[in-house]
């Protein structure tokens, strides 16, 4: 990308191998880059109207105007697509360095159109020397002098090997295969066999074991029949004022080195750390979010696992805060491991060595009752190898242990069993047994059980591991996070665990909306100019605003990129509304809004849910349903967009519309409460029932047949 | 002080004691538009709208820091030389208006200037600082004053400081 100017864009169709370059100079400003270039060009090409595994939707991969420069924590990239789990616009974010080595093909964004005939691998090309297309390729397509190429190639051309299994090849087997047929110099982003079958918790991972976890957009890329894209490129990133550009990231690397959370807790337990300061807080969610109280949590907290797992730290492209534990101990289930050609740990050793997450440690363990370590890296591993989201996975299954108790699911499933957990991830990631039912999301499951109150879900996506009612800003954010359930989309984390910037009061209900829009607004910044979230912790809008200034050349503030935040996620809320969502997605599950816990530090607690929505629309400026106003698209300078957001618009009431997507049988603008007593007079449990039309909602569950 | 709720503003009274603040004297108005209200509201009232309307602040704290405003009668930037204040702020600018209460002029020179900048202080008048929550705003502000006092001793004190920050004698760059 040229400094300060036009992201360039290369658009791809799949079913011809068809190029073009866009140059995107209104949207490369408006937007910055990654999540919100992605956005608006998916608002440009997508269709909410349709099913989310069309075939004519895009999708996208986009870097930040920062990655893989020098600024700290700045290897990001996104990937966006509308949701085939939730049926909302989606992203998802990773580090490592795909997205710096798409910057370095001289690419900032892939748009990917259409579907392939056949498994393809989708290579780019930006190396000065030219590609390394295997024998039999077809000619490179869309080479100009200075851009990179492009081939969609057929698996069975670049490799042979993979025989009719292919799409069954674990993550380790796939990318040692790719690579050794590659070449050196590509970096890679793959579905694995979950998200290739398309089950719709399939998640996508890079080839340095980076996830691109949530929203099933593992199944999105695979729609396509695209088995991997792979990116290599050698150009140089510069900046353009070095000597300022300098100055400002060690001012930034400064305050990285000073901040407790990003120079001790982080590198030294990794994102493990918060399991004991948000049990201390009472918001831990243990047994389907059935109680944040739970003795289990000290033999899965981050002391444990630094006490019994961790051997090293890793950490992604140009980062300081290396969070990423390196494990002294792989997975149990990790074969025999060969070394890697050229030395070195083989990618099944990787992937067994990689440790989980906070929220994997939570997902299969706390909310399934299970303390078991040793079962957790398991299980993570497993949905590493097969491309699951960790979270959506445990969570599912704890709620099918919850079904189970009740005697609804007709077969035995137990909270703590951990045996048996681990199994069924292996289930989900394989295709089998109950596995087949679990793969598609809690949402789903339950409906079909016959207690859609027991998934713990917002928009269709599972809560992750706050509980809300000890948080209750974070209940705020759930509920009106544009791609679901998500605690990334504004982490309230920082103000109401971590006191970033201040501690505030986790049960007041009032006042959060203003800080909270703060946050979503600096959410879609890092995700947009490609820097890590985790070093949000220690600097904030005014550095970022330095930094891209300086790299791109353009005089920046603060306010500037705020607003190109707050641009990408009222975007992202238009896209909703035309996909069909409304208001009455703004809510959490019963159990969040009507059943207080009976011990603990939030014991006593609900969310009030609907007096925080009024203020919070009221604070965006949008209308009482939470729809932007005119005014508000007129100041954010997205009339274009709205008005063929417009045209494409869902009609929930012609009845024949193709994507229903996810959400509750309710009527727009109501809002639930506790009492039974709505605006619209349905009590909460029924709005969950009969909201899915099994044939209507498989319609688009499934794109390869 | 204020705190912004959606389109509306809290504010405290006019002549209200802030350290004994009762529930009446915060003042509930319009960011946009006066209402009555606005018959109650600060002196500053002006200022702040300008500064809500301008930038994403969701708290402003308006005071009179005394070593603050003896630095602004002679400096046009505030560079701390502590290392406290040059993590936390590295720079404070320092606009000068003619009338310094309450005008339009003011509020055109402390907005414009925050847009870029957590505080921004007034010649001879006081400091603006703004956060996501007015405790925030209050930690710049509590900040700065402790590093204005330690740059006015340094003075005061003949003391020829000797640089012990790298880039130091870049934040006026910033």
């Amino acid at each position: 990308m040229a400094q300060g100017s036009a992201a360039t864009v290369l658009r791809c169709r799949l079913d011809d191998g068809a190029v073009e370059f866009l140059d995107r100079p209104v949207a490369s400003r408006a937007f910055l880059g990654g999540r919100g270039l992605g956005v608006a060009l998916l608002a440009e090409y997508g269709h909410p109207d349709r099913a989310p595994l069309d075939a004519t939707q895009p999708f996208i991969l986009a870097a930040g105007p920062l990655t893989g420069t020098a600024a700290p924590s700045s290897g990001r990239f996104a990937a966006v697509a509308p949701s085939p789990l939730t049926g909302t616009v989606f992203d998802s974010n990773a580090g490592g360095r795909f997205g710096v080595r798409l910057r370095q093909a001289g690419l900032d964004a892939l748009l990917l159109e259409g579907r392939a005939a056949e498994w393809s691998v989708v290579v780019v090309d930006g190396r000065s020397t030219g590609s390394a297309a295997a024998a039999g390729a077809p000619p490179a397509a869309g080479r100009e002098p200075g851009l990179a190429s492009v081939r969609v190639i057929p698996l069975s051309l670049l490799w042979p090997e993979a025989d009719s299994r292919a799409a069954d090849l674990t993550w380790s087997r796939t990318v040692a295969g790719l690579r050794s047929a590659l070449g050196p110099g590509f970096s890679l982003v793959l579905p694995g066999p979950a998200g290739r079958r398309g089950a719709l918790l399939g998640s996508l991972r890079t080839d340095d074991g980076r996830c691109l976890g949530r929203g099933g957009l593992g199944a999105a890329l695979a729609a396509k029949r695209v088995f991997a894209v792979a990116v290599a490129g050698d150009r140089p990133l510069p900046v353009a004022d070095p000597d300022r550009f300098a100055f400002v990231v060690y001012e930034a690397q400064k305050q990285v080195a000073a901040n407790p959370v990003t120079s001790r807790a982080l590198p030294e337990f990794g994102t493990a750390v918060l399991m004991q300061l948000v049990h201390h807080a009472g918001a831990l969610p243990a047994l389907n979010f059935r109680t944040t109280v739970w003795p289990g949590v000290d033999r899965i907290c981050g002391e444990a696992v630094r006490d019994e797992l961790i051997a090293g730290r890793k950490g992604c492209f140009g980062c300081q805060i290396r969070c990423t534990p390196r494990m002294g101990r792989v997975a149990r289930g990790c074969a025999a491991p060969p070394a890697a050609p050229g030395g070195g740990p083989s990618p099944e050793v990787r992937a067994g060595a990689e440790g989980p997450e906070y929220e994997t440690l939570w997902a299969f363990g706390a909310a399934c009752g299970i303390d078991d370590l040793e079962a957790i890296q398991e299980a993570n591993r497993l949905c590493g190898e097969y491309g699951l989201d960790t979270i959506s996975a445990g969570a599912t299954i704890a709620c099918a242990m919850e079904l189970s108790e009740m005697g609804a699911l007709g077969r035995v499933l137990r909270f703590a069993d951990a045996e048996r957990m681990v199994e069924l991830v292996a289930q989900m990631g394989a295709g089998g047994g109950f596995g087949l039912e679990l793969q598609d999301g809690s949402a789903r499951l339950a409906v079909r059980y016959g207690h859609p109150e027991l998934s713990m879900h917002v928009k269709g996506l599972e809560l992750p591991a706050y509980d809300p009612r000890g948080m209750h800003g974070q209940g705020l954010a759930y509920a009106t996070s544009n791609r679901g359930a998500c605690h990334l989309r504004g982490n309230m984390v920082g103000p109401e665990i971590l006191g970033i910037p201040k501690m505030i009061d986790r049960f007041a209900s009032a006042g959060k909306s203003g800080i909270l829009v703060n946050l979503q607004h600096l959410s879609a910044v890092f995700d947009s100019v490609g820097l890590c979230k985790f070093a949000g912790f220690a600097f904030g809008e005014e550095v970022v605003a330095r930094l891209l200034s300086a790299c791109r050349g353009e005089p920046l503030g603060a306010q500037d990129l705020l607003r190109a935040g707050e641009r990408t996620w009222n975007l992202e809320r238009l896209w909703n509304l035309a996909a069909g969502f409304s208001a009455a997605d703004d809510t959490l599950p019963p159990r969040i809004l009507c059943e207080p816990h009976a011990e603990g530090p939030s014991a006593g607690h609900t969310v009030d849910l609907p007096a925080m929505l009024g203020e919070y629309y009221r604070a965006r400026g949008w209308d009482e349903h939470g729809v932007p106003s005119s005014e508000k698209v007129a100041a954010l300078g997205l009339e274009a967009e709205a008005a063929v957001l417009a045209d494409e618009r869902l009609d929930t009431h012609a009845g024949s519309a193709a994507w229903q997507g996810w959400r509750p049988d309710v009527a727009d603008d109501e809002v639930r409460g506790c009492d039974g007593a709505h605006s619209g007079g349905a009590p909460a449990a029924a709005a969950f029932t009969g909201a899915v039309d099994s044939a209507k909602g498989d319609r688009h569950l499934r794109a390869v047949p | 002080m204020s705190v912004r709720v959606g389109d509306r503003l809290v504010i405290t009274r006019r002549g209200s004691m802030l350290g004994r603040l009762q529930p009446e004297d915060l003042i509930e108005t319009g960011i946009d538009r006066d209402d009555s209200g606005i018959a109650l509201a600060s002196s500053e009232i002006v200022v702040h709208r300008a500064v809500y309307q301008r930038t994403a602040a969701q708290a402003i704290l308006h005071t009179h820091p005394p070593h603050g405003i003896v630095l602004s009668l002679e400096q046009d930037e505030i560079i701390p030389v502590d290392s406290e204040g040059s993590y936390l702020l590295h720079r404070v600018p320092v606009v000068a208006v003619e009338r310094t209460v309450g005008s339009d002029e003011m509020a055109e020179a402390i907005s414009a200037a925050l847009v870029d900048y957590k505080l921004c202080m007034l010649r001879g008048h006081g400091l603006f600082a703004t956060g996501h929550l007015l405790e925030e705003a209050y930690q710049w502000s509590s900040a700065f004053e402790a590093s204005a006092r330690i740059s006015y001793l340094v003075r005061a004190g003949g003391i020829r400081p000797v640089e012990y920050r790298k880039a130091g004698e870049r934040y006026g760059e910033w």
